[in-house]
């Protein structure tokens, strides 16, 4: 029997170590790098994207630019921060161009839009209250408290992915919130409370 | 109200608990009704999301986008290309396809003007060309396009002519796409056409992966049990487990196994492991006359275990 030593502490070698291998031609270090952020990213897209196929589609394109550009990452900030906003980024694309695709019109950012107007949500998949409050939200909006609440990401961290201050963080994971509590409130069928906007 | 008039971060650390409780009860005592609204919407949210799922990826998707993935950035798995992907091209080799096309483009309109003003024939500008559609030809071939032969039709006239121009235009057009490597265009193509293709570049078609129902798990398991001395080894056929496009899909570290199989190879056996609570792979591969066992940490597709099986007659 051949026994091979694990890596010490499971995932003890840093992501800046995997990506210097992968650049040296260390395939290896690519199915780490995958294995170790491919849920992550997975999540993040399908919360933003809002249905599978489509976050499968903004998670391998994440993926891909992250590779191609590898050797512009320098190791300033946190790996997965870079990961966090290549990941933001593709899924923002993909948005766009979906609503490109789309004649129906945006929701409007100051009232909670009615999910059913929404395209994304004709999806066929099931899906939960909390996902569809999300869906509903404005696409700014959404990135933000999913970073914060859903990754739980520091404020600070969700800024740089962003790449928005921090106070403009603040402001739109505190909108985010609220807005999704509506929406819940409204599909639940109930409008315990109705709050102006600001 | 405005969020001006609110203070955010206040109602945001209240509602996260970000405080110490009693000053999070005088804080939120002092609040105004409109404070009061948005921190009960804040936490109703915050509850919310906090009993939210955490998606994750399917098996088969898993496969399938690493898979993409490998087949975007152009990842031989026998060769270590990947330095070469990452490095981006020249700014010009950007242009090169295109100034083939508008060099293509030129040499047809001269080859038709010389034709209309020689009057004398055809042949006589064709021939003239001749030497300048064979030096576009070396443009493109030395870009890098697909070879497309631009050699003179043998018998040629006008519709010929005409024809030649559109084909050799598309041709062009084909030509200034960038190179798959240095493309920074969104891949779309679909994650299971991607693996199929991966699969096929990765496993010899000749690879023979049945039949899994000839594996004895309970005699595996009982081997591979005494040799790790672990009681705590879990050994269970894996029923989602599926062949597709000649390899195995559904399986993480299925692409780690079937690297360097001989044909004629039968995976006699693809499981589910776990050994210390940690959850690993096992695959259990007939390769002439030796069995052999691998395990496979699921988290990052580690080769733990190698063991050579003595399965009996």
């Amino acid at each position: 029997m051949v026994l091979y030593p694990r890596l010490e502490g499971g995932t003890s070698i840093s992501d800046q170590t995997l990506i210097e291998r992968y650049l040296a031609g260390d395939v290896d270090a690519f199915d780490q790098l995958m294995a170790a952020h491919e849920n992550r990213v997975f999540s993040v897209c399908l919360r933003i994207m809002g249905n599978r196929d489509a976050a499968l589609d903004a998670s391998q394109e994440t993926f891909i630019t992250l590779f191609r550009k590898a050797g512009q990452f320098k190791g300033d900030s946190a790996f997965s921060t870079w990961l966090y906003r290549v990941a933001v980024n593709t899924c923002y694309d993909q948005l766009r161009k979906q609503k490109r695709r789309q004649t129906d019109p945006l929701p409007d950012d100051r009232d909670p839009p009615d999910p059913k107007s929404d395209d994304r949500l004709t999806s066929v998949e099931v899906r939960s209250e909390i996902e569809e409050a999300l869906a509903a939200l404005p696409d700014e909006f959404r990135a933000a408290v999913i970073l914060s609440d859903l990754e739980a990401l520091p404020l600070a961290t969700v800024a740089e992915a962003l790449e928005i201050p921090v106070g403009t963080v603040k402001s739109r994971v505190f909108r985010g919130r609220r807005l999704l509590a509506e929406t819940l409130g409204n599909l639940r069928g109930t409008s315990e409370h109705q709050t102006e906007e600001p | 109200m405005t969020d001006r008039s609110l203070d955010l971060e206040l109602i945001m650390a209240i509602a996260k608990g970000a405080i110490p409780p009693e000053e999070a009860a005088a804080a939120e005592r002092a609040l105004d009704e409109a404070g009061r609204v948005e921190l009960d919407l804040q936490r109703k949210a915050i509850k919310a999301l906090a009993a939210a799922s955490t998606p994750s990826l399917t098996n088969a998707e898993r496969m399938a986008m690493r898979a993409s993935v490998r087949t975007a950035l152009n990842m031989d798995p026998g060769s270590a290309e990947t330095k070469a992907l990452t490095q981006p091209s020249p700014w010009y080799f950007r242009f090169l396809p295109i100034a083939a096309g508008l060099a293509i483009v030129l040499v047809v309109v001269a080859v038709g003007i010389t034709s209309i003003i020689g009057g004398t024939g055809f042949v006589t500008g064709a021939a003239d060309g001749d030497e300048s559609f064979e030096e576009a030809g070396s443009q493109l071939a030395e870009n890098g396009s697909e070879g497309e032969s631009l050699s003179r039709p043998a018998a040629i006239d006008d519709t010929a002519l005409a024809d030649s121009i559109e084909s050799e235009a598309g041709g062009a057009d084909a030509a200034a796409e960038p190179p798959a490597a240095g493309a920074e265009e969104t891949f779309a193509a679909t994650t299971e056409a991607a693996a199929q293709d991966q699969a096929a570049a990765r496993v010899s078609p000749d690879l023979d992966l049945g039949p899994v129902d000839s594996a004895d798990v309970e005699q595996i398991r009982a081997i591979v049990e005494d040799a790790l001395r672990d009681p705590d080894f879990i050994l269970k056929r894996d029923a989602e487990f599926e062949f597709y496009a000649a390899t195995l899909v559904g399986r993480i570290c299925s692409l780690e196994i079937s690297d360097g199989l001989d044909p004629g190879a039968e995976v006699l056996l693809a499981a589910s492991a776990t050994i210390d609570g940690q959850e690993g792979e096992v695959y259990v591969v007939k390769q002439g006359s030796t069995t052999t066992a691998y395990l496979y940490w699921l988290e990052d597709c580690t080769l733990v275990v190698e063991l050579e099986l003595d399965l009996g007659p």
